[in-house]
């Protein structure tokens, strides 16, 4: 689906981080010094953040929020509409965003629903804030991504325990004088690449589902972590998402040359330094900013912007930006737009 | 058409990792067995079928796949495929 919004803009981002840091040179003692150096070096992450046991996404999130409201000064009650787009939701129901209505004082004429997508969601959440606006209804949306992933890796599993960091993020979409022009897509027959597979009411809870089991790769996990095909999930960066970025920028009628900025889903250094490579990028407009964080699923792109945005501000790279976000679903999103009237914050911690 | 000895080359630039001697590859090499070969290294020979060939090669296809020449069977049906 291809469309252009106007009248609106992304007023604001901030990020939070948990303060607990997980060095990757840990990893040592389970898997071998060199084998964790070659890890580290082909995804870039030296370490990330990890939340306590019982802190949830809605939890940063709503501390990202604090941040828009207080250093931007913002009145939480001009608020009119709550997104929370994420795969780690606080309850299997109700919606946490009503809770999170609940929790940060707005009004209870604001509309507020949850969207469960990962990787991909932070550019989903955008498309549905200026949806809201652009239908009339809303003004002012707080927009809320995020994830706590490290609540759902198995420990002991080489695929993933090295790979995703926990954040939560907010940002206020409003009416403005922007445009974004957005581009999403779906693949379904991929599913099973990226899933936790029980939990749900396809395959609920039972004895057999708790069961820690060793795959073929000596990784050990439960079916109620996440299980990632690493090279399924290769494929299909490389085969969708330059089409993707280059279909956007003919949406746009925009040059990649003339691109400030392309803030790619920071899955890892590996596959960005790859998709930038094919699409014929130039290296300096592709930031990657995944060193200290990790993956952060959902909140990797606006933590992009809490981390860079003010030096690609004063670079001069915020003119034209394009946002792309591609994982779990499988499901990937793109959205052009100016940010350089966009205030960032930089990542608080919790 | 695509050349084997090309391929070859390709896949060993894929697949070395500094300090570690490759050896002499051949068409019956088994991949696996190097001491090169883990699960970045299948990442890096996706990318290189990907950026050289313009295909991507489905995991199962890889996992498949026994010797280089295995691969660069596949590879090969999918070129001409295209």
């Amino acid at each position: 689906m291809k469309v252009r919004i106007d009248g609106v803009q992304i007023s604001s981002i901030s990020t939070c981080l948990p303060n607990k840091v997980v060095h990757c040179n840990q990893f040592s003692e389970l898997y071998g010094e060199q084998e964790v150096q070659r890890t580290i070096k082909n995804t870039g992450i030296k370490q990330f953040r990890a939340v306590e046991n019982g802190v949830c996404t809605s939890d940063l999130c709503a501390k990202a929020a604090e941040v828009i409201f207080e250093k931007g000064n913002i009145n939480p009650a001009s608020i009119d509409g709550i997104v929370f787009v994420s795969q780690t939701p606080d309850y299997i129901m109700p919606a946490t965003s009503v809770v999170l209505q609940y929790r940060l004082g707005l009004r209870n004429t604001t509309v507020a629903f949850d969207i469960n997508h990962g990787c991909s969601g932070y550019v989903y959440g955008l498309y549905q804030a200026a949806l809201l606006i652009s239908s009339g209804g809303c003004s002012r949306i707080l927009l809320l991504v995020g994830d706590t992933s490290t609540r759902i890796v198995h420990p002991q599993d080489k695929s993933t325990n090295m790979l995703f960091g926990d954040a939560g993020s907010a940002t206020l979409v409003e009416k403005g004088k922007e445009n974004i022009y957005f581009n999403l897509k779906t693949d379904g027959s991929g599913f099973k690449h990226l899933i936790i597979s029980a939990g749900g009411f396809r395959h609920p809870q039972d004895a057999e589902t708790v069961i820690e089991q060793q795959d073929e790769n000596g990784n050990l996990r439960t079916q109620h972590h996440l299980y990632m095909n690493g090279m399924e999930i290769m494929n299909f960066a490389m085969r969708e998402v330059p089409p993707m970025i280059n279909e956007l920028l003919a949406q746009c009628s925009w040059n990649k040359e003339d691109v400030g900025v392309f803030a790619l889903h920071q899955a890892n250094q590996f596959v960005v330094e790859y998709l930038a490579k094919k699409i014929k990028l130039p290296r300096t407009s592709v930031p990657i900013s995944l060193a200290y964080t990790g993956n952060t699923c959902s909140a990797s792109i606006p933590l992009l912007f809490s981390l860079e945005g003010n030096k690609l501000k004063n670079d001069g790279r915020l003119n034209r930006a394009i946002l792309c976000g591609f994982g779990i679903g499988l499901s990937w999103a793109a959205a052009a737009t100016s940010l350089v009237s966009t205030q960032f914050f930089e990542p608080v911690d919790l | 058409m695509v050349n084997f000895e090309t391929f070859l080359n390709n896949f060993k630039n894929a697949i070395s990792i500094e300090g570690i001697e490759l050896g002499e590859l051949t068409p019956d090499t088994t991949f696996r067995e190097l001491e090169v070969w883990d699960s970045m290294n299948a990442l890096n020979t996706l990318a290189m079928i990907d950026f050289e060939y313009g295909i991507q090669l489905p995991a199962d296809e890889l996992q498949a796949c026994q010797t280089i020449l295995d691969i660069f069977e596949k590879v090969s049906a999918r070129v001409n495929a295209k």
